[in-house]
C-alpha cells in the first residue's frame, strides 16, 4: 500500500526530449494537474480502510448535484470535476483537507503507476480484440475471413462454450495502469508532470499517478511540511 | 387551462363549472386548512331545526390535516459555493505547446534549423531539393528530400539516395543535437506537387545514386572560394562550429569524399 497520496492530471499529448551529448531520443508524455486538491479522507475507523479524496480541475455548480454541493460546502471547497481516491497505507498518509498538491509532489527521477482508461475502440471482431488468426482467405471460406473458428469442443466438451471464451465483443475503454513510468519534468508555473514513455488513453484523458508499486516507496515525507495550509516558507526553513 | 368553457358551449358546461368548483373548495380547503383540525360538535337536535343532528353539507367530505408549516413554501437552503482558486490553464492553455517551444529553445536557439524547413521563409529546403546531413559522429548522409513530419522536437525529414547501389531512405530528426548541419546541395528544377513525394521509389522515377551530384557541390564550392564567404558567415554557437571542423577534417581524409571546408558546417546555408 502506498505510503502517500497520488494526484489526478489530464494527458495533454506526447513529445520527445533530447539528450544533449548523446542526441539519445526520449519521449515523453505531458500530464497537466489543474489544481489538485484533498477533498476529503477516509479512516480505518469509520470506513475501515485509508484514502485520501483527490479532485481536480473545477465544475460550475450548477452542473452538480445538490447532494455533491452539500459535500462541498462542508469540506469549504470549490467544486471538482472529479474527486478519486487514493488508498494509502496509514493516517500519516492523510494531507489535511484543501491541500493543493502541485506537480512537483513528485521529484524528477522518481517513478510512478499511471492509470487510465484507455480509447474505446467499440464492438470489435475477435482479430482486433483478442489477435486470433481469422480463417483463411480462399480454400472454400465464405463470408468469415475475419470469424473465429471454433468455439470449443463437441461433446467432449460438454457440448457447451466455457465461460470465459474470447468471443467478438466491447473493447477498450477500460482502466489501464502502465507501471513505473519516470518522472522527466516536473514544472510547477505551469502545471506540468513530465512523463517517461506513454500511457493509456486520448488526449484530455484523466490520468491518476501514484507512487510505483513495483519500486521502493520515494524517501519523502508522506505530507511535505510547504503544502501543509498556512505554513510560509520561512516556517520551513526553521523546520528543515 | 381550459376551465371557463361554458362560454362556447352552454349547454355542455357542468363538467367545467364542477371543475371550477372544485379548485375552489381546494384552494378554499388550503386556505383555511389551518381550522379544519377543530371541528365544532354538531348542536343537539331541537323541534325547530330537526335537521341541526345532520352534519352541515359539505362540497367535500374528506378532512385533510395539513400542518401550517407544509402550507408554506420550504424556504430553500442556500448552499454556500467556494470560489475555485486560479486555474493553471490561464498561466499555461496549451501544455504541449509550452513543452515544445521550451524544448526547441534549447534545441535550436537560434532558430535556424526551424527556419530551413519553415514554410515562411523563401530560402527554406523543399520537397524535392538533395539536402547534406553532418552528424556529430558518423558518415554524413545526403539524398533526396522526400517527406517531412511536423512534430515539434520530433520534427523529421527523409531522405533517399542510393547507397552501394541499394536504395536507402533515412529519417532524420532535424533538432536531434548529433545532426551537425544541414546543407542544400541542389534545388529542385520544380515545386514537387505532393507533400510526400513516395513515388521516388518506383523504378522509374528513381534518382538513383547522387554522389555525383554532392561532388560536383563541393567543386563549385571550393572554386568559388567558400572559405572567405563562408568564415564570416553565423555560426550556431562556438561548439557546434569546433565540432563540425573535426567532422570535415574526418571527411577530407576520407577517400572518395572531396574537400569540403570547415565553415561550410553552418546549418542552414
Amino acid at each position: 500500500m502506498p505510503l502517500r497520496t497520488g494526484v489526478l492530471g489530464k494527458k495533454k499529448g506526447m513529445s520527445s526530449i533530447f539528450d544533449p551529448e548523446t542526441g539519445h531520443r526520449t519521449p515523453v508524455t505531458i500530464v497537466q494537474m489543474d489544481r489538485v486538491q484533498v477533498v476529503g479522507h477516509k479512516t480505518e475507523a469509520k470506513h475501515g480502510y485509508y484514502a485520501v479524496q483527490i479532485g481536480h480541475g473545477h465544475r460550475s455548480p450548477k452542473n452538480e448535484t445538490r447532494a455533491m454541493l452539500g459535500v462541498y460546502e462542508q469540506v469549504g471547497l470549490s467544486i471538482k470535476e472529479e474527486i478519486v481516491e487514493f488508498m494509502v497505507k496509514d493516517a500519516s498518509g492523510l494531507p489535511p483537507i484543501g491541500t493543493l498538491l502541485p506537480p512537483s509532489w513528485f521529484r524528477v527521477g522518481e517513478f510512478v503507476d499511471a492509470k487510465s482508461n484507455c480509447k474505446g475502440k467499440g464492438f470489435a471482431g475477435v482479430m482486433k480484440k483478442w489477435g486470433m488468426k481469422g480463417q483463411d482467405r480462399s480454400h472454400g471460406v465464405s463470408l468469415t475471413h475475419r470469424s473465429m473458428g471454433s468455439a470449443g469442443q463437441s461433446q467432449g466438451g460438454g457440448s457447451r462454450v466455457y465461460p470465459g471464451k474470447k468471443m467478438a465483443g466491447r473493447m477498450g475503454g477500460q482502466q489501464v495502469t502502465v507501471y513505473n513510468c519516470k518522472i522527466v519534468q516536473a514544472d510547477d508555473a505551469n502545471g506540468l508532470i513530465v512523463l517517461h514513455g506513454c500511457i493509456a488513453g486520448p488526449k484530455g484523458c484523466t490520468v491518476k499517478l501514484q507512487d510505483a508499486r513495483r519500486k521502493p516507496w520515494p524517501d519523502v515525507p508522506s505530507v511535505p511540511l510547504e503544502l501543509l495550509p498556512g505554513s510560509t516558507p520561512q516556517s520551513v526553513t526553521e523546520a528543515a | 387551462m381550459t376551465l371557463n368553457t361554458s362560454s362556447v358551449r352552454p349547454l355542455a358546461c357542468l363538467k367545467s363549472i364542477s371543475r371550477t368548483t372544485r379548485v375552489t373548495n381546494t384552494q378554499h380547503r388550503f386556505a383555511s386548512a389551518g381550522q379544519l383540525r377543530y371541528r365544532a360538535p354538531p348542536p343537539e337536535p331541537s323541534r325547530k331545526n330537526p335537521w341541526a343532528q345532520v352534519p352541515p353539507r359539505r362540497t367535500f367530505n374528506i378532512v385533510f390535516y395539513i400542518s401550517k408549516a407544509k402550507l408554506q413554501p420550504l424556504a430553500k437552503h442556500r448552499i454556500k459555493i467556494t470560489p475555485p482558486p486560479p486555474s493553471i490553464r490561464a498561466t499555461c492553455p496549451e501544455p504541449l505547446k509550452t513543452f515544445n517551444t521550451s524544448q526547441l529553445s534549447l534545441l535550436d536557439p537560434s532558430g535556424t534549423r526551424t527556419r530551413l524547413f519553415s514554410s515562411d521563409y523563401p530560402d527554406r529546403a523543399c520537397l524535392g531539393d538533395v539536402l547534406l546531413v553532418r552528424f556529430k559522429n558518423g558518415d554524413p548522409f545526403f539524398g533526396i528530400y522526400m517527406a517531412r513530419r511536423r512534430q515539434g522536437p520530433d520534427t523529421a525529414i527523409l531522405l533517399r539516395n542510393t547507397v552501394m547501389r541499394t536504395g536507402t531512405e533515412m529519417w532524420v530528426k532535424i533538432y536531434n543535437p548529433t545532426v551537425v548541419g544541414i546543407e542544400i546541395v541542389q534545388r529542385a528544377e520544380r515545386r514537387a506537387r505532393r507533400s510526400r513525394l513516395y513515388y521516388l521509389r518506383k523504378p522509374e522515377h528513381d534518382r538513383g545514386d547522387l554522389s555525383g551530384v554532392l561532388n560536383m557541390y563541393l567543386k563549385t564550392r571550393r572554386t568559388l572560394g567558400a572559405r572567405k564567404k563562408d568564415n564570416k558567415e553565423k555560426i550556431e554557437t562556438q561548439k557546434a562550429a569546433a565540432k563540425a571542423k573535426t567532422l570535415v577534417e574526418d571527411l577530407e581524409t576520407k577517400p572518395g569524399n572531396q574537400q569540403a571546408k570547415p565553415g561550410a558546417n553552418a546549418p542552414g546555408q
